[in-house]
């Protein structure tokens, strides 16, 4: 192919050479002075040389060297921000021949080049850690899932029982004899469907609460009444079955003690309804007894036991007795021991093959009295001997004055919030009694305006609505107990007076 | 409960029990001859505090009742679903007349 151009092609590379590398080639004799020069070393940001300048102290980078011949330094930095390499060799007697060339662009590409690898190196770190973001949440997800799962099949576990017991009354009540005893069984009805409903309300419960898990409500439970709803809840379903079935209190064992009676009744029903489920013959009791500062239960019944190598395993999710059995998901049981664990107590399980099987419980026992700093009327409010009543309703006002009068305390009346604050301000009652729904300032508010003011007797709130967000705004307020109506004046005042401290 | 305090208490749950059943005559007369538009807030005021107070005097069951009305009265329940409460109410003023 002809060129065009007219120079020779010797000439033609050269000046693409020198275009491309801006050479300078410098020959210097043994003194440092230069003999020859080629380029322009301006073009580095380097000091103009002529031919015969001494150029040692410009070129110092190069002679700090022992021996010059042979040197290459590549990329190095020039004084204007170019890249340079410098080559230098033996040159006559003693002499050197030094030789620059331009490497700006060489450096501009690899450092591109780096830089592209440095964002690569990141992407695929970013990727990852995204990656194993998203394991992480696949796994919560597959958590998810199966805490579903468990929580429907333990739901509907926990929902046999009472419905049984709520059918097998309906179906008495049709008989001849249950419509001779229709008060008895609308009684049992009513209680299955309570515990029901107390379920349902823990559900909704629960689920505002998910995340921070189950939430105690200990309250001042009657065991008597307890042991009677357990009875009612059981007695048709062991009776069916033709076993015996006891519910038994020891003497030395306090009436009233704390405790959430919803769990509590939930484990109770979980232990009693395994042992009717399994047993075929005898029988099924349990006993609440006390041991030292221990509430005890203790389930016992005649079933066919529990070998040791399931007993091992009894406590954890779906786990049952023997891989055969299908009549539950077994999850009572797991229920039961976080329960158990969630109230501070201890769950044993003793059983013989062919025996039968003591399931025992033990519990921190709090009675009433003992309960320090707890909202607990009948504590809050022992010492105290003059009352503020804030209510409109006469007839509530009437009959509670009426009971408190007969307590022995002094009763004061206001009939709406901002006259019960003044009220308050002048009279300085030990303790404030404030219907929920009053008008001006409603029983919230009137709380909240009370601890403001620095009040700090108790304030015990009435109301009819038991309405959660209602509850909330009572109990930020400083409320010291919220009290759902309807109750009898004299249970009210029950709760209220501490035997022996009060007026 | 000293014999005073029995004998207060009787006479408040008889002024009680005469303005129950002055109330039932009002629930009725709203219950039959339905008219004024605010009708519906008086009603359920009316049985709110029948809700509220009724337990205060051992009369659990009526006050279980009210409460049950008061809550549905308190949805705002439609037109329809009013006529359903109304045999509610008037089971409610059998019981009120009934003490």
């Amino acid at each position: 192919m002809a060129s065009t151009d007219s120079k020779p092609s010797e000439e033609w590379l050269a000046s693409l050479a020198n275009e491309r590398f801006k050479p300078v080639i410098i020959v210097l004799d043994e003194s440092g002075s230069v003999l020859e020069l080629v380029g322009d070393t301006r073009f580095f940001g380097l000091p103009e040389i002529c031919k015969g300048d001494h150029i040692r102290d410009q070129f110092d980078f190069l002679f700090g060297v022992d021996d010059l011949d042979g040197l290459k330094l590549e990329f190095i930095e020039s004084p204007n921000g170019r890249a340079l390499h410098a080559f230098a060799e033996a040159w006559g007697s003693g002499g050197a021949r030094l030789s620059l060339i331009d490497a700006t662009l060489e450096r501009d590409q690899r450092q591109a080049l780096q830089q592209k690898s440095n964002e690569l190196a990141l992407l695929n770190a970013e990727q990852v850690k995204l990656l194993a973001a998203l394991q992480e949440k696949k796994q919560e997800a597959e958590n998810l899932a199966a805490l579903q799962s468990r929580f429907l099949a333990s739901m509907s576990h926990d929902f046999r029982t009472p419905l049984a017991s709520i059918l097998t009354y309906a179906d008495f009540l049709q008989t001849e004899r249950g419509k001779r005893n229709v008060s008895q069984s609308a009684e049992a009805i009513k209680r299955g469907a309570q515990h029901l409903l107390n379920m349902v309300e823990n559900l909704i419960g629960q689920a505002q609460l998910s995340l921070e898990g189950i939430r105690l409500n200990p309250q001042t439970v009657d065991m008597t009444t307890f042991g009677e709803d357990l009875e009612a809840l059981f007695l048709p379903l062991a009776t069916a079955k033709g076993l015996r079935f006891s519910i038994e209190h020891d003497d030395n064992l306090p009436r009233h003690v704390i405790l959430d009676p919803v769990r509590f009744r939930q484990i109770c029903i979980n232990l009693l309804g395994n042992a009717c489920k399994y047993t075929e013959l005898g029988q099924v009791s349990l006993r609440f007894s006390q041991l030292g500062e221990q509430l005890c239960v203790l389930v016992s019944d005649t079933g066919p036991g529990i070998s040791q190598a399931a007993q091992a395993r009894i406590f954890d999710a779906f786990e049952r007795g023997d891989a055969t059995d299908s009549k539950g998901a077994g999850l009572g049981l797991h229920i039961v021991h976080q329960l158990v664990a969630l109230m501070n107590g201890e769950l044993s399980i003793r059983s013989t093959l062919g025996t039968g099987t003591n399931v025992s419980l033990t519990l921190p026992l709090l009675c009433p009295e003992n309960m320090e700093g707890d909202p607990d009327p009948e504590v809050i409010i022992g010492n105290s001997k003059t009352v503020l009543v804030v209510e409109d309703d006469s007839d509530v006002y009437d009959v509670l004055a009426i009971y408190l009068d007969d307590a022995g305390f002094e009763v004061y009346h206001a009939d709406s919030g901002l006259a019960a604050l003044e009220m308050v301000r002048h009279e300085r009652p030990d303790a404030v009694i404030s219907d929920l729904n009053v008008p001006d300032l409603d029983g919230a508010a009137l709380t909240q305006a009370l601890r403001n003011e620095g009040y700090d007797g108790p304030v015990i709130i009435l109301t009819a609505s038991d309405l959660r967000r209602d509850r909330e705004r009572a109990e930020q307020a400083g409320c010291s107990a919220y009290v759902v109506k309807p109750i009898a004046a004299d249970s009210l005042v029950a709760m209220l007076q501490q035997e022996g401290s009060g007026p | 409960m000293s014999a005073n305090t029995h004998d207060r208490l009787a006479a408040v749950r008889q002024k009680f029990i005469a303005s129950l059943k002055e109330r039932a005559d009002t629930i009725e007369t709203m219950l039959d001859a339905p008219e004024a538009d605010n009708e519906h807030a008086q009603l359920q005021t009316l049985v709110h505090k029948i809700a509220g107070s009724a337990g205060f005097y051992g009369e659990q069951q009526i006050a279980d009742a009210a409460q049950r009305i008061d809550i549905q009265l308190q949805q705002s329940p439609s037109p329809g679903e009013i006529t359903a409460l109304t045999d509610e109410l008037r089971a409610l003023i059998a019981k009120l007349r009934a003490l």
